[in-house]
Parts: structure tokens; sequence; C-alpha cells
């Protein structure tokens, strides 16, 4: 499962730089999530803007990993392609993730 | 439609997946119920439709299927991998007609699931991980129907199609 982490001024950007999050690769979605999210940033922001598919599994990978961060952190969501805010909609996850239209750009992690 | 069209992208596959429509605008595949060759399953479904069929149509019909299989992968066969599948899917008329067939558990009490979306209120600790299956099935397919006969289960649906593609 391809994630990069990229350290932002006020967040953790995680780029998913997969095109699925799909029950093939859920468990190794969550698993690498929390390597990512261990050293324990208080935001993180999940890039979603390559993902084209999401099934319930990886819905539930996604709820997963955000229940499994620590109080003092939160999980928020960016870039939601068609199909992806669909699913959310539809089983009203929408409501329970803050979701940014787009993610931040890459570099702002070198200013100043 | 257009008058002259070529054959959508092969359909070969991995997992088992053995491809046999004569047809252009059906799939018919029979594949191992295992999570690598549903996601083969669902792209050979979407490569299907893919030049005729909205995107957004085709995303939705991507999206009742991977709940359909990943359903029987996981509560018919138990997650065991030794299943099969079967997959039939057409056009007709104003929608895609998809009917699918496993040999696994039946569902519970023989009858489809009522499909309520579990609940989000409570705090996080208590948010679902899982359960949207047939809430996602029903949002967004017509005709839904179950039978089980001669130890198969079987289920038919159908994604509309808009308006102006029928």
């Amino acid at each position: 499962m391809d994630l990069v982490a990229e350290p932002h001024p006020d967040a953790l950007v995680i780029r998913v730089k997969e095109s699925r999050i799909d029950a093939a690769v859920a468990i190794q979605f969550k698993d690498r999530m929390r390597e990512l999210t261990a050293p324990g940033p208080a935001r993180v922001i999940l890039d979603l803007s390559r993902v084209d598919f999401i099934d319930s599994s990886g819905l539930g990978a996604i709820v997963s990993v955000m229940k499994s961060l620590a109080p003092a952190q939160r999980l928020e969501l960016a870039a939601l392609t068609r199909d992806v805010g669909k699913v959310f909609r539809l089983t009203r996850m929408d409501s329970v993730f803050a979701i940014h239209d787009t993610a931040p750009e890459p570099g702002v992690a070198d200013a100043p | 439609m257009p008058p002259d069209r070529t054959r959508p992208p092969a359909r070969r596959g991995a997992g088992g997946i053995r491809p046999r429509s004569p047809r252009p605008d059906a799939l018919d595949l029979c594949l191992r119920a295992e999570p690598l060759a549903v996601r083969e399953a669902l792209r050979a479904a979407v490569a299907c439709y893919a030049r005729d069929v909205p995107s957004e149509t085709v995303g939705t019909l991507q999206m009742a299927l991977a709940e359909v299989l990943n359903n029987i992968v996981e509560h018919a066969y138990l997650d065991r991998g030794d299943g099969m599948i079967e997959l039939h899917l057409r056009r007709e008329g104003a929608a895609l007609c998809c009917d699918v067939t496993d040999r696994g558990l039946p569902l519970a009490g023989l009858a489809l699931p009522a499909g309520a979306l579990p609940p989000t209120e409570g705090g996080a600790e208590s948010l679902p991980e899982g359960g949207w299956g047939w809430a996602l099935i029903r949002a967004v397919t017509t005709d839904l129907a179950y039978s089980r006969c001669g130890g198969a289960n079987h289920l038919h649906f159908k994604i509309p199609l808009p308006c102006d593609q029928g």
C-alpha cells in the first residue's frame, strides 16, 4: 500500500498513491496508516485525490484509523473524487469527517 | 449508440476469471470468491461499459457490484477463498442488468437484509466500521431480488441508465 507522509507546518499530509482502497488492501491500509500516524501529529490530512474507488471495507478502514488515533489527534480528508464522495454521502460518513475540497499543495513543508 | 464498435478492452483475468461473453455489451464471468479476483471482475465490468455508458453510471455499477461480491466473499464463503461466483451483466433497455450466483451459505432468513444504515450518533468511539454494504446496494439499484434454489444463491438487480441513454 503506497502511502506517503509529508510533514506540513500545521498538519501531517498523507497522500494515497493508489487508485483503490478496497477489501483487498483494507488491512494493509490500516496498518500503514497506524505506522505513519504513530508519531502523534495533532492533525492528519488524508489526500484521496488519486483514489477513484472505495468500497465499504475501505471506508471501514478509514473509520478504524480515525478511531485508533490518540484523543489529541484528528483525521481529516481531502480531495474526494466523484465516486469516493458518493460512498461517503450515501453512508452519511461525510458528516463524521472534516472534508476539504482540495489537498494541501506539496512543497509547503519547506516554507519557513 | 455508435454504429460500429470494437470489442471492449480485453477481459482476461487473474484469480480464476473466465470471460465467456460473445456480446460486447454483456459480460459473463466465473471468478474465485476472494478479494483480488473481485477487483479483477470489477475492472472487467467497468471496461465493458466504459465506452458506451456514462462514467457516473459505470461508477454506480462498480459500487453496487463491489458490495454484492464482497458480501459473498465474506458471508457466503466466510473468507475461505475456495468458492466460485458467477456474474452475468448485460445491457437491457434503460438499465444494466446484473445476475450473481454463488453456492455458499444462504442469506439469513433466506431474505434480503433491510439495509438500514448503521447509526453514526454517539461519538467517535462507537462509529461503525462496516455494515454499509446493503444500504449502498439498496440506495443505487432497482429490481433487487434474491432467491435460494438447489443450494445456490441468486441475486438480481438493475442499475438504471440516465434517461437519454435508454
